[in-house]
């Protein structure tokens, strides 16, 4: 394997081996340029990983401490959990069930589109959907997006059935199974999706794409990528030129080590990222890391979130098969007479029975709960994943107080959602009970998701360097070789799963640093 | 100062327990191996047990498994300071005065509970007596939950699309 030395300047050092950073990663080795990734989590190999809902968590589940405030159901529920995101290398793509749709024309200008909204600090994006449409074709050919460029559609399974036929019978027309980046057949070098159900556990036999299993191998297969895994990346180093010259990091063994960089790429997550530029404040940037706008951390959003069950007087058996088979997309446009902005997808999903029960109402207890979990056969299943309004005062900052293992501040994720969430949760219930009731449902119940699986906004992309902290490409408006190469970069978060806009975002950066690198401009 | 900090990792093992099960995260705690079920009286463990069998009542299960749930919660007094809040709790749903609280009748028995449902004893048994049993393979096995499915190759051939009551889906469109 591929070694550099500590002191090796010429190397790119990325941060996060998730759907940012490993995209970052090969693009660049494909391109011939040395890369350094940083890991905190380990390199575990899918077949260690579990088919059980309580072993997987703990194996996947970044731990760390973190605390949460604010109205949001994690601030109440989770506290010190407020983010479901994966501490291994290939980040959350191990955790993710494949779902790779592309942000629509209209979300890309989200203020031009939806006009100023109260209590919302919404910008356009200063890219166009047709600027990353190139990227996107390259991600979805390179992740074997089912459905797209002639790649089969993966198969349909039982709870995918339910949701499909109701949604018909209410007038909805657009439906549909493709868009997911797990394999139909063999492909890739990695073999056709057994319908296990286990997608959210990280997939043992590798049907759906991950960063661990394409990504990563892939650029090792250049020359050009050391992976470090356990590598808990701590301070970016700067010199009085503002570029950055190094990062500093705890070893496997808890050692420190100072790599030194020709440029850094950051893709730690939306909570993680702004951790690293806050704690590498220096006296030229005393309120973190090219923070010159004072946006760093802000802006935080996740999707707008709910879950809705079922029960039918015949079986369904959602847990067999792909986690999230499909999903509706009549309501994914804006629609001002909705009473929200922007739109949300009603996404098929499963449940097994054990966070099911944590989900369908937390704290939950009585006969009539009880009752329904034990209609879990019988149950059909959806998730609404809808675009949650940026607000300035939503952010990630740290507790100086609250020190983790490496004796650094923990990060506090503060969210008071804006009225429009619940607004758009009360229309996807009303919408998907009457889904479900036209296939003859007898029980409907609004289940709440918690924790924070999609993580974006806290290093917004913005076009006047005063409203954000990089720029289209990824860059920090202050300093020219510092990137940020994950969902922390969106303006906004559409009604999309965020994935496959992150893998393309991370190809369109790689591409921009390879050319200035060519032109020898960084 | 010692029994601050006692407390203040016991709040925040309370703490990290809703977390996970806000997460959706069945979570195993961690608990001692030594499971010194002894501790309690059997006047207790029959309170734990009437607890249990009130938080998540099924006609379809019987003894044995409640029983696991009472075994896992009895790990938890390994702990100190789990354990004094579960006595102290058990101790609380009697109340003053009046009969015990498992010998009244059910409408009391839930009124009681529902008293009680945000205090810390009430939420951390509830929230263990959820994981065991609804971790429970023999539970699963009740409600249709067929857990690990590698080993028979998934369900690509055992029904992933069986379901017979409504017609297969067409192709749309879509995004």
């Amino acid at each position: 394997m591929k070694r550099f030395a500590l002191d090796d300047d010429s190397v790119v050092v990325i941060v996060g081996s998730g759907a940012g950073g490993a995209s970052v990663a090969r693009t660049l080795c494909r391109r011939g340029i040395d890369v350094v990734m940083l890991e905190a989590g380990p390199r575990l190999s899918p077949a260690q990983f579990h088919q059980d809902e309580n072993a997987a968590f703990q194996q996947l589940t970044w731990l760390d401490r973190r605390r949460a405030s604010g109205n949001w159901a994690a601030a109440r529920f989770a506290p010190q959990l407020p983010l479901l995101t994966v501490k291994a290398v290939g980040g959350s793509t191990l955790h993710w069930n494949g779902l790779s749709y592309r942000l629509q024309e209209h979300e890309f200008r989200p203020l031009s589109h939806y006009g100023r909204v109260a209590g919302a600090s919404l910008i356009d994006w200063p890219l166009s959907a047709a600027e990353l449409a190139p990227y996107y074709d390259r991600a979805e050919k390179q992740m074997g997006v089912s459905g797209r460029h002639g790649l089969p559609l993966t198969a349909t399974n039982n709870n995918y059935k339910v949701l499909y036929n109701g949604a018909r019978r209410v007038g909805y027309r657009r439906i549909s199974n493709a868009g997911i980046a797990i394999n139909a057949g063999p492909r890739d070098g990695r073999p056709g999706c057994l319908q296990m159900g286990f997608c959210n556990q990280g997939c043992k036999i590798s049907a759906k794409w991950s960063t661990l299993v394409a990504s990563i191998p892939e650029a090792e297969a250049t020359g050009k990528l050391e992976l470090r895994d356990q590598c808990m990346a701590l301070q970016l180093e700067h010199n009085d030129r503002d570029r950055v010259t190094g990062v500093i990091y705890a070893d496997r063994h808890g050692r420190r080590q100072r790599q030194r960089a020709r440029l850094v790429c950051v893709a730690g997550n939306a909570v993680e990222t702004p951790r690293l530029l806050f704690n590498s404040a220096s006296s030229r940037h005393p309120h973190g890391l090219g923070n010159d706008s004072g946006e760093l951390g802000r802006n935080y959003m996740r999707h707008t979130m709910a879950l809705g069950f079922a029960s039918f007087d015949k079986p369904v058996n959602m847990h067999r098969g792909i986690t999230t088979p499909g999903a509706v997309f009549d309501e994914a446009g804006h629609d001002g007479g909705r009473g929200f902005a922007g739109g949300y997808l009603i996404q098929a999903a499963s449940l097994g029975l054990p966070t099911l029960a944590g989900l369908l109402q937390p704290g939950g207890w009585g006969a009539d709960y009880a009752a329904f979990l034990a209609r879990y056969k019988y149950l059909a299943g959806a998730l609404m994943n809808g675009e949650e309004m940026p607000r300035r005062e939503n952010r990630v900052s740290l507790l100086d107080a609250h020190k983790d293992q490496y004796g650094l501040p923990i990060p506090n994720v503060h969210v008071d959602e804006h009225p429009m969430s619940e607004s758009m949760r009360g229309h996807f219930h009303r919408r998907v009970q009457a889904i479900y009731q036209a296939v003859g449902a007898s029980e409907y119940r609004a289940g709440t998701t918690v924790a924070a699986a999609h993580n974006m906004g806290t290093c917004r992309m913005s076009a006047r360097p005063e409203q954000g902290v990089v720029d289209s490409y990824g860059c920090s408006h202050r300093i020219g070789n510092l990137f940020v190469s994950d969902g922390s970069q969106f303006p906004s978060s559409g009604a999309e799963n965020p994935t496959l806009t992150i893998v393309a975002l991370a190809m369109r950066q790689a591409d921009h640093i390879a050319a200035k690198m060519v032109r020898r401009e960084l | 100062m010692r029994s601050m900090h006692k407390r203040r990792r016991l709040l925040l093992k309370l703490m990290l327990a809703a977390g996970l099960l806000a997460a959706g995260a069945a979570v195993s705690p961690a608990v001692p191996a030594a499971a010194p079920a002894a501790a309690l009286t059997r006047d207790q463990l029959r309170t734990l047990a009437a607890l249990v069998a009130d938080l998540f009542p099924h006609a379809a299960l019987d003894q044995s498994h409640y029983q696991n749930v009472v075994a896992a919660l009895t790990r938890l007094l390994g702990d100190a300071g789990q354990r004094r809040l579960i006595i102290a709790g058990l101790a609380q749903l009697d109340g003053a005065a009046g009969r015990r609280w498992r010998e009244r009748a059910p409408a009391q028995r839930l009124a009681r509970l529902k008293q009680l449902e945000s205090a810390a004893f009430f939420q951390l048994l509830r929230y263990h007596s959820m994981q065991a049993l609804y971790s429970d393979p023999a539970v699963w096995a009740l409600y249709g939950y067929q857990g690990e499915s590698l080993s028979k190759g998934g369900y690509l051939q055992r029904g992933f699309n069986d379901l017979d009551w409504l017609p297969e889906p067409g192709v749309e469109a879509g995004q």
